[in-house]
This record gives C-alpha cells, sequence and structure tokens, in this order.
C-alpha cells in the first residue's frame, strides 16, 4: 500500500513520530509532507508527464537522433528531471523537499528560456521538445505546473 | 481515388467508439470527483464504481487497438503509443489507490485528474497512431 517507501509517511504524523524534524517537519494536517494533500495531486500530474516526456525522448533519441542533437537532448534532460521531481515528491522527506524545488526551479528556468527562444525564432528549438513553445503540445502544463508546485511546496512549508 | 493513397498514408484509428466511450466516462468521472473535491469531500465508495466502469471502457479500447495491430495497421509511433496507452490503462486503477490513501479532498482530486488525463491522452493515442502527432516529422 502506499506507505512502503519510508517510515516517515506513516501518516499526516510525518516528521513528528520521525527523526528528521526540520523546519519543513510535521504539518498539523500533513501540510510538511509532499506526498499529501495537493501533493498528492501534483504527483499524478508530475507522474503522468514525466511518462510523457520519457517516451518522447525513447522515441527521438532512438530514432532521429543525429536529425536535431540539442533539442532532443533537452528532451531527455527534460524527462530526466520530470522524473526526479516526481520521485521526490513520493519520496517526501526534507532533503526531496529541496530537491524538488530545485527541480522545479530548473523546469520553470527551462520552459521559460526554450519556450521564449522558440517563439522569437523557430529555428533554434524545431517542434521537438516538451518546453517548445512554452509547452504547448502539452496544453501548457509545463509551464503551469513548476508555478504551481513551487506554491505549494512554499505554502506547505509555510503551514507548520 | 486519393482516399486509398491517403489511407494507406495515414493508419485509420480503429478505437472510434470505444475511444469516444473512454472519453464521456473519463470526464463524467473528472466532473463528480470534482465537484467533490471543490465541496471538499473524500472519495465515497461508489466512485470505484465509476472508476472501474472506465477501466472496462480502456480495456475495450486496449482490446480493439491490439487487434487492428496484430491485423497489420500498425501506429504509426509505437513507443509513445504503448507508453500512453500504459498510463491510460493505469490512470484508474492507480489513482483510486493513491487517492484512497488521502483522507480529504485532495483523494477526490486526485481522481479527477485521472478522468482528465485519461480523455487527453486516448486524443494523443489518437494522433500517435494516425501519426498527427506533435512531434509533427513522424510522417517523414
Amino acid at each position: 500500500m502506499p506507505d512502503h517507501t519510508d517510515s516517515a509517511d506513516a501518516g499526516d504524523l510525518s516528521g513528528i513520530e520521525s527523526g528528521h524534524v526540520e523546519p519543513t517537519g510535521g504539518g498539523l494536517r500533513g501540510g510538511a509532507s509532499t506526498k499529501h494533500g495537493a501533493g498528492r495531486v501534483l504527483v499524478v500530474v508530475y507522474a503522468v508527464l514525466a511518462v510523457a516526456s520519457v517516451s518522447r525522448a525513447a522515441y527521438e533519441l532512438l530514432t532521429k537522433f543525429s536529425v536535431a542533437p540539442v533539442p532532443y537532448s533537452l528532451s531527455a534532460f527534460a524527462a530526466v528531471v520530470y522524473c526526479v521531481i516526481t520521485w521526490a515528491l513520493i519520496a517526501s522527506t526534507p532533503t526531496s523537499r529541496r530537491i524538488a524545488t530545485v527541480g522545479m526551479i530548473v523546469e520553470l528556468v527551462g520552459v521559460l528560456v526554450v519556450g521564449t527562444l522558440s517563439v522569437v525564432d523557430g529555428s533554434v528549438f524545431p517542434k521537438s521538445s516538451v518546453w517548445f513553445w512554452y509547452g504547448r503540445d502539452y496544453l501548457f502544463i509545463p509551464l503551469l505546473l513548476p508555478i504551481l508546485g513551487l506554491v505549494f511546496l512554499r505554502r506547505s512549508r509555510a503551514e507548520n | 481515388m486519393t482516399s486509398a493513397t491517403l489511407a494507406a498514408a495515414t493508419p485509420e484509428w480503429p478505437a472510434g467508439t470505444a475511444g469516444t466511450v473512454v472519453i464521456v466516462v473519463g470526464l463524467v468521472l473528472a466532473a463528480v470527483t470534482g465537484v467533490l473535491a471543490l465541496l471538499a469531500k473524500p472519495l465515497p465508495r461508489w466512485v470505484y464504481l465509476v472508476v472501474a466502469l472506465l477501466e472496462i471502457a480502456v480495456l475495450w479500447m486496449t482490446v480493439v487497438c491490439v487487434a487492428a495491430w496484430i491485423g497489420g495497421t500498425a501506429p504509426s509511433d509505437p513507443i509513445v503509443f504503448l507508453a500512453y496507452l500504459a498510463v491510460v490503462l493505469a490512470a484508474g486503477p492507480a489513482t483510486a489507490w493513491w487517492g484512497a490513501g488521502e483522507p480529504g479532498r485532495w483523494g477526490s482530486g486526485v481522481v479527477a485528474m485521472a478522468g482528465l488525463v485519461v480523455p487527453v491522452l486516448v486524443i494523443r493515442l489518437q494522433q500517435v497512431w494516425t501519426g498527427a502527432t506533435a512531434g509533427g516529422t513522424t510522417g517523414a
């Protein structure tokens, strides 16, 4: 069942009963945990995006990597970022919370830089990356998700 | 006629009916659980029946696709197709389990996500099958 990851997540009391009571530990309503509350929905969306980006990157790298190495490598990089964030949210430790924060900032910078470049000059990043046109192919979720994620991380930390 | 050459260039999506049923049931699930989440209600038991209904429709769609694949019309992008199909197959049961572990409104919110993700991915499955993918260059 859900709690195979570690003993710290036996419920909403995470952080209180476990050793690592950090500034982030132990919200009353599970606020500090990144796999409870709204974080539970974030995990789902990130997991879907992770699978989508991994499969896209795998397809691109396996079949046509030589055509455009840079954007396809970028797709792979984005896929790794999504996988790391998904794992970090589920792991739900103070360390993984920091990893998730860094991952979301990387994701946000990536989607903004690649998105802007692709809008300004389509030849730099042809239609191939998850972050093309701010993630238009993915209903702009790649742009919205890191913002929502960072808001969630900030709020859930402030709940203590 | 050009229809013959068109059919050869773009494989026909075999699961039109089943796919539509999946989309409709998915949207119903999303609406119901979305309202529950907005009302801060946890997941009621009967939602699992809707999830089961969605899964039956997804299995039906999967069988139709696999049958067509065996019959000779392969998706134009097999890797992405299989990955999306795996997500669609797993979405209902996985979010029902994941949502059951969450007592409050977000348990309902998790299942609502599945109800939204599945219809989107069914549309993507269709695009990936026929070659009209977002990748753009698949037809080349």
